[in-house]
């Protein structure tokens, strides 16, 4: 097998895995997270919840650096990643991103979609990359239909895929942004499942949702995030048992009752 | 009378052997410049097309800029140029061009039929053109692929490049191809102006007839045939071709193409 090493190819690194200071990021001249600080160890499932235009979704992204953040520090296995030589698509081989809009490949059938970044990225032989790929595509209960194209599988359907192909890259971490929001109701069900089951294998997650109920069942540390800063942080049951500050308990009254 | 007359001229002219191998060179030659113009085109207009879209961030260094700004300069220019002139015009220049250099089509394969010294001028000139107008369908196509698909790319660590060979432009072409195929079905029948510098293609062939035979109007009714013939052909052969891609059932009611005056516009 073909490896390329690169400076994230570390195992002994400490505690925590990602750890974020004092991030702050504007857009022109408008502030969108003011200062964020938090750390996510190794196999937690982390769940960011708070109202939309909060800033979660550029959160999340300055973490894979499709937003570069205005300042403060970002630290993968203890690597500060806004050191200018760091290598942007090393770090993206590393920590995977699932999106709202499922973004897969349209050009490219379910199977596809999950090989291509495994060879063309880390450079996998083909054959490693689509015994890899099906692995995937079983574990989240797509591969009767790994021949279809995008366009022939339903919302649900394609967030798996997508989540089987972000497990293809063999990542340390997975950014979800809002997974289930594009979805029919119906359909949410299947792919928190998936979500469900990764996180309990010990994924590192960390995952943007409006599902209460999972962040609830799942969730080892929830953040509650409101215009650009965070509000609170805590276990699950601390935040939706008894939560602290006032805006957390108006922000879960509007979506508990 | 009078149509009886002309259709007597017809029989008369495709009588002729000689004749007759005229305007099977002229098809020939129309039929390979039209494509050569069009692979050709679609193959250099895909850089022109890379060209124009070169990004340049304000943070850009400094290398970068010395040849982003000068690159996507000229690829702009040169779209504006060619498809703001007559490719009858660009010919003529191309012609006079080379002349100042001493360099004369005339002299060059000049004893090869059809595919001589006018012909590689002509083929040059045909491609420069529609390089001009592919560019455009090619940025189109490119600018429809959903930036979605392009950040799960991101996502995923592939490089500009990568995202480029692998997601966007295999759909750009894709969708495109309606129109690079009216780009062919235009190609057939504006090559007929290549006949001003001699490019042995099917209008100029009908000249050469009709100086010989002054039956101008039988020779024209031939060859406006011979296009109609060519462009229904190959509306057909596209068609084909799109409906595989799209892994359709072909439907065989070809006769109707739409958008037929892409290069116009
Ligand atoms: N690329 C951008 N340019 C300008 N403003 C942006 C951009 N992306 C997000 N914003 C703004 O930042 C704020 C936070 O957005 P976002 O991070 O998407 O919030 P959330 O995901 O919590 O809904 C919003 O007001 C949004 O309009
Ligand atoms: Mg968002």
């Amino acid at each position: 097998m073909k490896k390329n090493l690169s400076v994230f190819d570390i195992d002994d690194y400490k505690d925590p895995i990602i750890s974020i200071e004092h991030l702050k990021k504007n857009f022109d001249n408008t502030e969108v997270l003011k200062d964020v600080s938090f750390t996510v160890n190794k196999g937690e499932c982390v769940v960011i919840i708070g109202s939309s235009g909060s800033g979660k979704s550029t959160m999340l992204r300055c973490i894979n650096l499709l937003e570069r953040p205005t300042s403060g520090s970002i630290k993968f296995k203890g690597i500060d990643i806004l050191d200018k030589n760091i290598p942007v698509n090393k770090l993206r081989e590393k920590v995977s991103m699932v999106f709202q809009s499922f973004d897969l490949f349209n050009n490219m059938n379910v199977l596809k979609n999950c090989i291509i970044g495994q060879t063309k990225v880390l450079k996998r032989n083909p054959l490693e990359a689509k015994k890899i790929a099906l692995d995937n595509l079983t574990k989240v209960g797509m591969i009767d239909r790994k021949d279809f194209k995008i366009s022939e599988i339903s919302g649900g359907q394609k967030q798996r895929v997508a989540i089987a192909r972000a497990l293809s890259m063999s990542p340390d971490v997975i950014l979800f942004d809002e997974p289930t929001s594009a979805l029919d109701p119906e359909m949410v069900g299947e792919v928190l499942g998936v979500m469900k089951e990764l996180a309990k294998e010990g994924m590192t997650m960390i995952v943007v949702t409006h599902e209460m109920a999972f962040a609830r069942d799942v969730a080892d540390k929830v953040i509650f995030m409101d215009n650009g800063y965070i509000v609170e942080t805590g276990t699950s049951e601390e935040i939706f048992s008894s939560p602290k500050e006032e805006r957390t308990r108006e922000f879960l009254s509007r979506y508990i009752g | 009378m009078f149509l009886s007359n002309v259709f007597d001229d017809v029989g008369s002219l495709l009588a002729k052997e000689e004749y007759v191998n005229w305007i099977l060179q002229g098809l020939a030659g129309t039929v390979v410049i039209a494509l050569i113009g069009t692979l050709g085109g679609l193959l250099i207009g895909i850089f022109l097309a890379f060209g124009k879209r070169l990004v340049i961030e304000k943070n850009s260094p400094w290398y970068q800029k010395l040849w982003k700004y000068p690159l996507r300069w000229l690829a702009t220019v040169y779209s504006v140029i060619v498809r703001g002139t007559p490719m009858m015009v660009q010919a003529l220049l191309f012609q006079q061009l080379f002349l100042l250099f001493g360099v004369n089509f005339n002299n060059i394969w000049n004893d090869v039929p059809v595919f001589n010294g006018w012909f590689l001028a002509g083929s040059i000139i045909i491609v420069l053109n529609t390089t001009a107008y592919m560019g455009e369908i090619i940025i189109a196509g490119l600018n429809g692929v959903g930036q979605d698909q392009i950040e799960g790319a991101k996502a995923l660590g592939m490089n500009d490049f990568q995202i480029l060979i692998h997601v966007t432009l295999p759909q750009a072409i894709k969708n495109s191809i309606p129109t690079i195929g009216n780009e062919l079905i235009v190609n057939i029948k504006d090559s007929s102006v290549l006949n001003v510098i001699s490019v042995t293609e099917l209008f100029f062939q009908a000249k050469t007839i009709a100086g010989k035979s002054y039956k101008y109007m039988a020779i024209y009714l031939i060859i406006a045939a011979c296009y109609l013939l060519l462009t229904l052909l190959a509306t057909a052969i596209l068609k084909i071709v799109s409906m595989k891609l799209e892994g359709k059932k072909i439907n065989w009611s070809f006769f109707h193409y739409s958008n037929p005056k892409m290069k116009g516009d």
